[in-house]
This record gives structure tokens, C-alpha cells and sequence, in this order.
């Protein structure tokens, strides 16, 4: 999807916002996409690093660290992609229920601003 | 607190592990990244473009710190690759510095057991003490003993160093995201990640020409013996033309290029052989069928007769081909002649050990350039810098011939102090003249001293080199023959140069009068002529050497040059057991005696002492 495909339809709510529920469903879509990506990359990951662990010395030790680590990270790091998947939903749905103006509900779902993980 | 790296456990590491985690890590950051990619372009920036208002903000805030976070880990997955690079090059090194320590015990008889130290194989029983200690003291005092252990040294400290940083860099907490916050630390993060990779692989290498003793700061200066090894590795070339470095670190760069070399002049080969069969195929084609008639007039460019053309074409390529395998059978011969160190040799009727080769200058250019050394320069007790002259070519199989008798200079002059002590250099870091003996004509160039004057500041700069490297020299010796001698004549006018000899053979002159205008005591000035060496009698640049009014001490050569008399012009190298039977024994012992500092032995026609009176 090219840049600024997502903007289907764009209409007034009250406030002069430039996008729509559905809109922020496509966004929220593409997010949780790579989340579930990024997911699946965690156990190649580690699968890759362990090839590095017959080297041996102290870099084969570390390399072993590094595949539980580095795992971890990715999964992490997908579980923040999926968060912002689930926040343009909740957005979408702030529309939904208000279609115009209705700043309050939007403010309580972003309530924290950076989903915390 | 990582571990103490040993001779064994150095020797059972498996760096190709590393190497094969890289690929594979590779491929799954491959795919991280167009996960980035794609949160940022298709998700954060559309909805930055087109979503405002406090919702928006909120969102945007938390989209974009992710976005960082994914960035910022791409840069360290990047990062990662990069250390299972490192530890795979700089290991694989290490094991190679081990490698060329074992073959040196095995061609000593020496054995090495699993801590790295050296011990001689005792055949007889080890009660007879005298026996056993005689065989240690012989093993210890072997130079190249001092080279094994120096290069045992070198492996275990370049792993060492190796796997301390590269565990330490692994094991950094700030890469999973634990620590810092990111965003405010992600340019940060980037540039120590580019800071770490510049460290280990990029950096500033002295031009060529540099001079040595800068160029021996520099590398000393360098932060670890895994960054050399880098360097040794990532620039061969570059490294291996550097005056002042160690004479294992230049040979180890230099038979780096000398491969890649002949890999390239095989694939050359190969390559046109294929298009000489298809086109003698083509011709053979055009032949049978009639298709192209053919002058007759090989060679004739003008004719547009398809066979005439496809002649033409053949010939061309023939040509290149002869050119090409002239060129591989060259360096196959030196690649060959490099492998002789610890070889058992027969010398003069003597069974002795071929010192270790050396390769400390190399590249095909022009009519090719190659320093070769039979004996470690940084370690012999006596030094002799050999400059070859005209036609010497390190691109023709004849080369062989000139590596052939700096062997026997050390050989000899072993021979002398009856130990190896000795190391003898080939130095052809100049343009040889060259031209076509077969001619009768001798080119201007032969006739010109410019090529010599050329040479001066890169023999200056190779003198030097040679006395930084090896401080402790006992008698360093500079030897031209033929063109080389004016080589050696014109730098010792110009430059002060480090050495307590210069020995001039088969000269035709070295634009001097006087063995006074050298700038050593013309007592240490020696001069050798072939009774009937033509070129040595030929005065092309000013007064012989060996003409008394020069002033120098000229020692006696007994060469026949098989019944030619320009063959007596190569015989002042030449051992009793020379493929042509010549006696050119008279020329080498003495001088092996002026290299060993022997002078008393010398046999001489005249003393420069004689011709001062």
C-alpha cells in the first residue's frame, strides 16, 4: 500500500479532523501486520544465533545470551506494533460512537499517550 | 571477566560458526527492516500528514517512539552481524598466526604440546642428558624458534583481544532496549555503532612511500592486534607495500595478493582459452564450408575476408594467452619458491635447511615488482639488500633464477658463521630496464640512469625500513648487480644510507669516480668482475668500480659463463653445483664472507687501501 492510501475518506467531525474510522481500521490493520511479523521473526532469530554458539570462547557464551535477549526484543518490540494496532482501533471506535467532536473519549483511550508494553 | 584464551582452546574454536549465524541473522534483519519500513512510511507518516487534533498527538507520540525503537534496533541487528564478522575474521586469523607456527615446528622437528610450548622430539632416551640439552639449546637458539613463539604471541593475544571485545560489544544491555530511553539516545546509539565498525575496519593506511619510521608509529599506535589483522586483511596490497612494518605482516599481506593474482590470471586464461577453441572452431567451420577464402596474409588487418578477420582475431588472443600463462608460470614458480622455507636442501655439498621465504613487496605492475627475503630481516644477525638490474622481471619465469641466488647468498654466508643468521632481500621495488636480448639492440633506456635516480627515495625508504624493523643488525650490506649497482651507486651519493657495505658486481659504472663519493668508507666498498663480462667492462656510467683509480677493494671471480662471455654477467650468484657447471664459487664465498662480515677472508685482487697508495 502506497503512502497515504489509507485516506478513503476524509469528512468534517467538528473539529476539522482530516480522517475517518475506517481509515484508522486500515492503519490499525497494517501495525498489527508487522506486529505479527516482527512476532514471527523472534524464534528465527534465535534459531540463526544458535547456529553461532559452536564457535566456542567467551563470543560463543555471549552469542548465547544474545539469542535469548534478542528473542525477548522482538517479541517486544511486535508487542508494541499490535499496541498501536489496538489504539487506532479504540480511535476508530471513539469515532464510531461520536462521529463529530466527541475529543474527550479520544483523549481517555490515548490516556498514557505511548502504550505501555 | 572473559576467559584467558589458550593455545588449545584457540585451537578447537570454530570461527566458521560465526560466519554461518551472520547469514543466517542476515536474512531475519532483512526482514526486521521491511517491518520498520513499513510502520514508518505506511502507518506513522500518512497519519502524521493527515491526523490532527489532541487525539492525533497522542496517538502520533506513541507511533513515533516505536517507530525509533524499531529503527534503533535495525541499527543494533546491523550492528550484531557486524561482530559475528569480526569474530569469525579475526579468529580465523588467529588460528592462521597458529597455523604458521605449527609448520614451523614441524619443519624444525619441534613439537608443540597443548599449552603452545615448543619442545625438540627426543629420539634417544631422555637420560642421556647432554643429548637433551644440546637439543634444546639447538632449538632455542634457532632464530626461527624466537619467529614460532612470536607468532604463537601473535595468535593468542589477536584472540584474546578478539573475543574481549567482541563478547563485551555482544553482551551490551542498551541494544535490547534496557537502560536508556532510546529515542532521546538513538543518534547517540548509531553513531558509536558506526564509531565501533570504523574501529575495527576502516581507518587511515600511510600511503605508499610513507616514511618507515612513521609508518612503524602508526602501526604500533594501533589499539589491538585484531585491528592489524583487519587491516591485513581488508587491504593486502596497501599493507604489504609499507616500509617499517614486520617482515610477517608485510609477507602475510603480500602472499594475500600473489593468490588473488594467479586466481585472476587463471580466470584470464580460462576465459580466453574458451574463445580461442571457439574460434578456431569458427575458423575450422568457415574452412570446410567455404564461407571465407582467406588471403594468406596473416596478421593483415586490411583484408575483410571473415577468415582473414577471424585469423587476425585468433592470433590476438593467442598472443594474450602466451602473454598471461608467461606471467602465471612466474608467480606459480614464486608462490613454489616462498614454500621452500625448512626445506632440506644440498648447498655446495652441504645438507642444510632452506631459511624461512619471505614475501615483503609484491604487485604485477608494469614489468612486475617483488621483495623477497630468504631469512626473517627483523631477526638475522646479517642483513644484505640484493638490487638486481636490467630485465629483471618479476611477471617472467626467470625470475626464479634471481630468487635463486639471494638463497644462495644466505645459504653462503650461513655457510660462514655456521648458523642461520642470515637473511638475504631480492629488492626489485624499481623498474628494471628492460629490453630484448635477442635484439642485439640495447634500448635508450638501458643506456639511461633515469630509472636508477627513479629508485632512490624507494630504496632509501626500504634501507631505513629494514633498520627500524630490526635494530639489532650486526652487518647490513647493499648489493646492486649490473643496472642494479648504478641503482645502489646513485642512491649512496644521494642519501646517507644505514649500511656497513656496498658491494658492486657486474657494473657497468654508478655515475662516480670514486668509491669516496658513496658515503661509506671505500674499505667497505667491494667491486667484483667476471674476467670476460662484458657489461662489468662496458664504462656506460663513468669509471668501472673495479678499476684501481675507483678506489675500492675488488674481490676475485673465478666465473666461466659456461664458454659465453655474456653469460659470465650472471654467474656472481652462481653455487659449484649451478645448472650450467660454472664456476662462479669464488664470486658467491666472498660475497657470503662480506655479508657475514668475514672480511678477512675475502679474496682480493687489490685492496682499497692498495689502490689509496
Amino acid at each position: 500500500m502506497g503512502k497515504g492510501e489509507g485516506m478513503i475518506a476524509s469528512f468534517a467531525d467538528g473539529g476539522g479532523y482530516a480522517v475517518n474510522a475506517k481509515a484508522l481500521r486500515n492503519f490499525a490493520r497494517i501495525a498489527d501486520s508487522v506486529g505479527q511479523s516482527v512476532e514471527s521473526l523472534s524464534p528465527q532469530i534465535r534459531a540463526a544465533l544458535a547456529l553461532g554458539v559452536a564457535g566456542g570462547l567467551d563470543i560463543g557464551v555471549s552469542i548465547g545470551r544474545a539469542e535469548h535477549a534478542w528473542g525477548t526484543r522482538l517479541t517486544q518490540l511486535a508487542g508494541e506494533a499490535t499496541g498501536i494496532g489496538s489504539n487506532l482501533n479504540a480511535n476508530a471506535a471513539s469515532y464510531d460512537q461520536a462521529e463529530s467532536g466527541v475529543l474527550s473519549s479520544i483523549d481517555a483511550v490515548n490516556h498514557g499517550g505511548r502504550v505501555q508494553l | 571477566m572473559t576467559t584467558q584464551i589458550t593455545y588449545s582452546l584457540l585451537k578447537s574454536a570454530q570461527p566458521e560458526a560465526y560466519d554461518h549465524a551472520a547469514d543466517a541473522v542476515q536474512k531475519e534483519v532483512a526482514e526486521f527492516e521491511q517491518s520498520t519500513v513499513e510502520l514508518n512510511q505506511q502507518v506513522y507518516q500518512c497519519l502524521e500528514e493527515s491526523w490532527s487534533g489532541p487525539a492525533a498527538s497522542a496517538a502520533l507520540s506513541t507511533i513515533g517512539t516505536t517507530v525509533t525503537d524499531y529503527q534503533a534496533t535495525l541499527d543494533y541487528l546491523n550492528r550484531f552481524v557486524g561482530l559475528l564478522r569480526s569474530a569469525y575474521e579475526g579468529i580465523t586469523d588467529a588460528q592462521a598466526y597458529l597455523n604458521a607456527a605449527e609448520s614451523i615446528a614441524l619443519n624444525n622437528g619441534w613439537v608443540l604440546d597443548e599449552y603452545g610450548n615448543a619442545r625438540p622430539v627426543v629420539i634417544p632416551a631422555l637420560h642421556n642428558r647432554a643429548l637433551v640439552d644440546q637439543l634444546w639449546q639447538s632449538m632455542t637458539g634457532n632464530p626461527e624458534y624466537a619467529e614460532m613463539q612470536d607468532l604463537i604471541r601473535r595468535a593468542l593475544s589477536t584472540a584474546q583481544d578478539v573475543n574481549d571485545q567482541v563478547s563485551h560489544a555482544m553482551d551490551d544491555p542498551e541494544q535490547y532496549g534496557r537502560g536508556k530511553h532510546w529515542q532521546a539516545d538513538a543518534s547517540v546509539a548509531a553513531s558509536s555503532s558506526a564509531a565501533m565498525e570504523a574501529g575495527l575496519e576502516k581507518s587511515e593506511i600511510p600511503a605508499a612511500g610513507t616514511n618507515a619510521a612513521e609508518v612503524a608509529a602508526w602501526w604500533k599506535a594501533l589499539s589491538s592486534a585484531s585491528l592489524q589483522v583487519q587491516y591485513v586483511r581488508s587491504q593486502p596490497a596497501l599493507i604489504g607495500a609499507l616500509n617499517g612494518l614486520p617482515a610477517i605482516v608485510r609477507d602475510k599481506a603480500n602472499r594475500t595478493v600473489l593468490a588473488n593474482d594467479i586466481a585472476a590470471d587463471k580466470a584470464k586464461v580460462q576465459t580466453l582459452t574458451a574463445q580461442e577453441n571457439q574460434l578456431q572452431a569458427e575458423i575450422l567451420h568457415m574452412q570446410e564450408t567455404g564461407t571465407g577464402q582467406g588471403t594468406g596474409r596473416g596478421g593483415v588487418l586490411s583484408s575483410n575476408d571473415p577468415l582473414d578477420i577471424a585469423g587476425n582475431q585468433l592470433a590476438g588472443i593467442q598472443a594474450q594467452l602466451a602473454s598471461i600463462n608467461s606471467q602465471l608460470t612466474a608467480l606459480d614458480n614464486l608462490h613454489g619458491q616462498l614454500q621452500q622455507g625448512g626445506s632440506q636442501v644440498s648447498f655446495d655439498g652441504h645438507a642444510m635447511a632452506m631459511p624461512p621465504m619471505y614475501l615483503l613487496g609484491f604487485d604485477t605492475n608494469d614489468a612486475g615488482h617483488a621483495v623477497v627475503a630468504c631469512g626473517n630481516p627483523d631477526t638475522a644477525k646479517n642483513v644484505c639488500v640484493y638490487v638486481p638490474g636490467l630485465n629483471t622481471s618479476s611477471n617472467d619465469p626467470h625470475f626464479q633464477f634471481d630468487v635463486q641466488h639471494t638463497q644462495n647468498m644466505t645459504l653462503e654466508a650461513d655457510l660462514d658463521t655456521g648458523s642461520a643468521d642470515t637473511s638475504t632481500v631480492l629488492w626489485l621495488g624499481y623498474n628494471a630496464p628492460q629490453f630484448d636480448p635477442t635484439s642485439g639492440n640495447i634500448s635508450p633506456a638501458v643506456l639511461s640512469d633515469s630509472d636508477a635516480k627513479a629508485a632512490i627515495s624507494d630504496l632509501t625508504n626500504y634501507l631505513d625500513g629494514v633498520r627500524i624493523t630490526n635494530p639489532h643488525i650486526s652487518n647490513y650490506t647493499l648489493l646492486g648487480h649490473s643496472y642494479g649497482s648504478l641503482v645502489v651507486g646513485v642512491t649512496a651519493q644521494h642519501s646517507h644510507l644505514p649500511v656497513d657495505n656496498i658491494v658492486l658486481v657486474g657494473s657497468p659504472g654508478v655515475d662516480a669516480t670514486k668509491a669516496s663519493q658513496l658515503g661509506i668508507s671505500p674499505s667497505h666498498v667491494w667491486t667484483g668482475r667476471a674476467p670476460a663480462d662484458p657489461v662489468a667492462g662496458s664504462s656506460w656510467f663513468s669509471t668501472p668500480p673495479t678499476d684501481p683509480s675507483f678506489g675500492a677493494n675488488q674481490f676475485t671471480v673465478d666465473a666461466t659463463g659456461g664458454g659465453l662471455p655474456m653469460y659470465q654477467h650472471g654467474d656472481y650468484f652462481d653455487s659449484s653445483t649451478n645448472i650450467n657447471g660454472d664456476r662462479g664459487e669464488s664470486s658467491l664465498q666472498n660475497i657470503g664472507r662480506i655479508i657475514s662480515g668475514q672480511y678477512s677472508d675475502v679474496r682480493l685482487v687489490h685492496s682499497a687501501e692498495a689502490t689509496a697508495n
